[in-house]
């Protein structure tokens, strides 16, 4: 074969192999370019969620706070009426003590004479300590229930 | 090379010659003819003896000959070093062998 055929089938064969080559880096370029429009679709959709999610942190992070400035109202009343009760609950004391001593007057002195206007004073004011110590449970009752349903609350809302 | 010989009537400076020739009719006419130009072309020029023509176009012929010997290894010289700037772009497997 002449020198000029066989060198040029050797250059023939190379460069269709090189375009061989070029035609694969052409279809890896392709896929890659594709690969990289999904990831930047992908991180597109990440960073849009990620802004929701910033939102409702923020907005639960707003009812937490509600939440903990109400808690603290509602355990300072609470604490407050606390107080009360045990006020309530030495000053019934001491009027039961009172009251008994009255009845046991009321009752001596109803088997002799009717009861004195003073023992009648000590009555309604034992009627009325009773009262008010009810209404303080009460109320102090409703607290504790408002105290627990608040902790419940907090309990159930997510971390930011 | 062809496997069967043909002859072929050429007519070269007014003499005809029968040539048997593994090669074309067609590339053996026109061969002949390239050689009856350049006689013609040099006894036009003012040499009248054909034989001493002859020779003349036989050395303007050789002439031309080696001259194209010389641009086809030239040419075959760049072919063989493009092949080689190529070869290192391809993948081992895929280089062949230099000539």
């Amino acid at each position: 074969m002449r020198p000029d055929l066989a060198a040029f089938r050797e250059l023939d064969t190379l460069v269709r192999n090189l375009s061989d080559q070029l035609a694969g880096y052409r279809r890896r370029a392709l896929a890659a370019e594709s690969r990289v429009r999904e990831l930047e679709q992908g991180a597109d959709e990440l960073g849009a969620a990620a802004s929701r999610a910033q939102d409702r942190a923020e907005s639960v992070t707003e009812q937490l706070a509600a939440a903990v400035e109400s808690l603290r109202v509602e355990r300072e009343a609470a604490s407050s009426a606390r107080a009360q009760l045990a006020g309530l609950t030495q000053a019934v004391a001491a009027s039961a003590e009172r009251a008994t001593a009255a009845e046991l007057a009321v009752a001596s002195a109803e088997q002799s004479a009717p009861i004195p206007p003073a023992h009648r004073a000590v009555v309604r004011e034992n009627e009325e300590l009773k009262r008010r110590l009810d209404e303080a449970s009460t109320r102090t009752h409703e607290l504790g229930e408002r105290l627990r349903f608040l902790r419940q609350q907090l309990a159930t809302v997510p971390e930011k | 090379m062809k496997d069967r010989k043909t002859v072929v009537k050429v007519r070269i400076v007014g003499e005809e010659h029968s040539l048997r020739t593994d090669q074309s009719p067609e590339h053996t006419r026109a061969v002949a003819e390239h050689v009856d130009r350049t006689i013609r072309a040099i006894m036009d020029a003012g040499v009248n003896e054909t034989s001493k023509a002859a020779i003349l176009a036989a050395l303007q012929i050789t002439d031309e000959l080696f001259k194209e010997r010389e641009g086809a290894e030239a040419v075959t010289m760049e072919i063989r070093q493009l092949a080689n700037d190529i070869r290192p772009l391809l993948p081992p497997a895929k280089r062949s062998e230099a000539s």
